[in-house]
């Protein structure tokens, strides 16, 4: 009965107007606070995918749903806009702005949304939340709060990363590989963490890998290929 | 996404890459200081030249050219060709309309400073800047026949006080060839600087240049003591006998001379009477006009320096174009970063633009500053040294105008860059390509 967080129809992409076809899905949604593994093969579309969900990239053909509203019908300056409210991306590696300090990195989405400030304000403030989010995916704020972004190890850095992703709760999580660089026990570890915290502030994930072995940390798996009627 | 804190970032990324950065607002920080102090000393220069004589009606001396004339009258650069009688000379000084004239006699040097045969009219007539007068910093005007007044830069190199002796050879040279052992001359005076060429020259009475060349080519020279050469011109003869005959002093020729007007809108009708003058080929110039003319010639040179300046500057400017342009490959990330956070490709181009602009505001007010101080140390130095007054740590309009230029000119230089980001941005989308 709940509409579903996101909902993608007949979405069409290439990269260039006469080039290959990139993402052709007939059919994917994503219910609200679900928690989605994406597995795919490199080369198989998951970075475009997410860049398509997220609004950065625009789709050819098709619709998005998203938080209401038709990504695909939307101007690019608005689907910036609806990124960075309701959106939290995280990278493979080197999400962080190497000149700011932590604290700073966690609270960017607060400056770029005033939707993500406000709802920041309700449970305390930007940085009462931020410390919050830190300390739950298991960063001392104490210690690690202030620090500078070079001095952290590439974990911890994907925890700030994560962090930032989740601050001012947003509708829905990306994340692309954020894992690939960390030993097994730490990518256990940080999906846990990432995935209670998203539990917690009652966002959907959409975990991109072609690691099968994640599989059994999400409700869901969806393998790319099968969705992707381009990749063949 | 108003709330976007672009600037902000853009600061603290540039802060982050301070060292680049820091080079490169130095390298326009100097480009704006080359091309303000070409700008300064050239005001400094212009003014003090156009200043190096006023006061002054007409200059006379042998017909040649007005710059000619202006150049070893003036600024004792060359020799006259010919000079003029000294009846030519009285002809004019004593045509109605005249209120003084000053002879000046040269072509005798002392250690390479130029030697000015004239009279103590020249201390009292002479002005220069805006009606500045000639002050004696120590001593008092020419008296005896073998008194030497010396120009403030004279005195200061050659290390000359009052009361010593000196030797004039004739011939401008750094070494008089001719030089009159025989006719020692006494400091009595020493001038206050001007800035003027005046600085550079020792002034004797026209009656010494006749006395030192009394000599005749083979050198013998007079033997002689220190004479008056008072109206009565009665010789003291205290240690020698040999006198000089003061009549026989009576110069027959001068070099060129002064002219000052009871009213200046005669010039132009006495500088006609003297160039047509029947007797003798004179010519007669406007001081302030045959500046003009020579500022002409000396400003090409001027106007090169400006060139080269200006060069210096747009090389600053591409210097922040690189840095900006190299850094965009390791900064691609960084710009992945904002867009995932919501930063539209507008905020890209903004923030690569300021970025220019930040750098090259930076670097011109560094610029403006470094020459300010460079004035206000150097000009009283310069002005000492070289006796021309630079404009010192006044900020006017043109020097605010060229930091907003150079501002403008760096963010619209920023534009490719800023360019290529926001192209970058649209195509990359999720993934980041280092
Ligand atoms: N900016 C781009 N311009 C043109 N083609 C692109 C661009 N980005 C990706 N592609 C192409 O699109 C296809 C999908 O790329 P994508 O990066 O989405 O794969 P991926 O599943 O994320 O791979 P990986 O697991 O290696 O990250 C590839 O064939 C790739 O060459
Ligand atoms: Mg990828």
């Amino acid at each position: 009965m709940s509409s579903p967080a996101l909902r993608l129809c007949d979405l069409q992409f290439s990269y260039t107007r006469r080039g290959p076809r990139v993402i052709d899905i007939a059919h994917f949604a994503l219910d609200a606070g679900e928690k989605v593994f994406l597995k795919g093969a490199s080369g198989s579309g998951k970075s475009t995918l997410l860049g398509l969900i997220s609004g950065i990239l625009s789709a050819r053909a098709g619709s998005i749903e998203f938080a209401g509203e038709d990504l695909a019908q939307l101007s690019p300056a608005r689907r910036d806009d609806l990124r960075a409210s309701h959106m939290g991306v995280i990278f493979q590696l080197f999400n962080l702005l190497p000149y700011l300090p932590v604290a700073e990195n966690i609270l960017l989405p607060t400056q770029f949304s005033s939707a993500r400030h406000r709802a920041c304000l309700e449970h305390g403030g930007p940085t009462k939340e931020g410390q919050r989010i830190l300390a739950r995916l298991g960063l001392d704020p104490a210690l690690y709060w202030h620090a500078k972004t070079r001095d952290l190890s590439v974990g911890q850095q994907q925890r700030v990363a994560a962090a930032r992703a989740l601050i001012g709760r947003p509708k829905l999580v990306l994340a692309d590989e954020p894992t690939s660089a960390l030993d097994s026990d730490s990518r256990d570890a940080f999906i846990e963490l990432v995935k209670d915290e998203c539990a917690h502030s009652g966002a959907a994930l959409l975990f991109v890998s072609h690691d099968a072995s994640l599989a059994q940390h999400f409700d869901r798996t969806v393998i790319l290929q099968e969705l992707n009627r381009s990749a063949a | 996404m108003s709330r976007a804190p672009i600037t902000t970032l853009a600061l603290r990324s540039v802060f982050n890459r301070r060292l680049t950065a820091f080079l490169t607002v130095l390298t326009v920080a100097i480009a704006v200081c080359l091309f303000l102090s070409v700008q300064k000393v050239r005001d400094g220069a212009r003014d003090s030249f156009e200043n190096t004589i006023s006061g002054t009606d007409l200059i006379v001396g042998a017909r040649s050219s007005p710059v000619n004339l202006l150049l070893y009258s003036v600024f004792h650069i060359g020799d006259a060709t010919n000079n003029i009688t000294w009846d030519s000379y009285q002809a004019v000084a004593n045509a109605p309309g005249v209120a003084w004239t000053v002879p000046l006699s040269l072509g005798d040097s002392h250690r390479g400073y130029r030697v000015v045969g004239t009279n103590n009219d020249l201390f009292a007539r002479y002005e220069y800047g805006h009606n500045r007068q000639v002050r004696f910093e120590q001593g008092q005007a020419l008296d005896q026949l073998f008194d030497v007044v010396l120009g403030a830069s004279v005195a200061g190199d050659l290390g000359y006080d009052l009361g010593d002796s000196l030797v004039l050879a004739h011939g401008g040279g750094e070494v008089g060839f001719i030089e009159h052992d025989h006719n020692p001359f006494t400091v009595v005076g020493i001038l206050a600087p001007t800035g003027t060429p005046l600085d550079r020259s020792l002034f004797v009475s026209l009656e010494a240049i006749e006395a030192i060349h009394v000599a005749g080519p083979t050198g013998r020279g007079m033997d002689m003591d220190h004479h008056d050469h008072s109206h009565e011109g009665e010789p003291e003869g205290d240690d020698h006998a040999a006198a000089y005959d003061l009549e026989a002093l009576q110069p027959d020729q001068i070099t060129a001379f002064l002219v000052g007007l009871n009213s200046p809108v005669a010039a132009l009708r006495l500088q006609r009477a003297v160039n047509t003058y029947p007797q003798e080929a004179l010519q007669a110039i406007i001081p302030g006009l045959a500046l003009a003319q020579l500022w002409g010639l000396v400003s090409i040179a001027e106007k090169a320096l400006t060139i080269v300046a200006a060069f210096v500057v747009a090389s600053g400017l591409i210097t922040i174009l690189i840095s900006i342009l190299t850094s965009l490959n390791e900064r691609r990330r960084e710009m992945a970063i904002l867009r995932a956070l919501g930063a539209r490709p507008g905020h890209i181009f903004v923030l690569l633009v300021s970025e220019a602009g930040i750098l090259a505001a930076l670097g011109a007010v560094t610029g403006l500053l470094l020459t300010y101080g460079g004035l206000y140390i150097t000009a009283p130095i310069v002005e000492a040294e070289y006796g021309f007054a630079l404009p010192a740590f006044s900020p006017n309009l043109n020097d605010l105008a060229l930091v907003g230029i150079v501002t403008l000119a760096a963010g619209l230089l920023g534009m490719i860059p800023a360019w290529r980001a926001y192209r970058n941005s649209l195509a990359d989308g999720m993934s980041i390509r280092l």
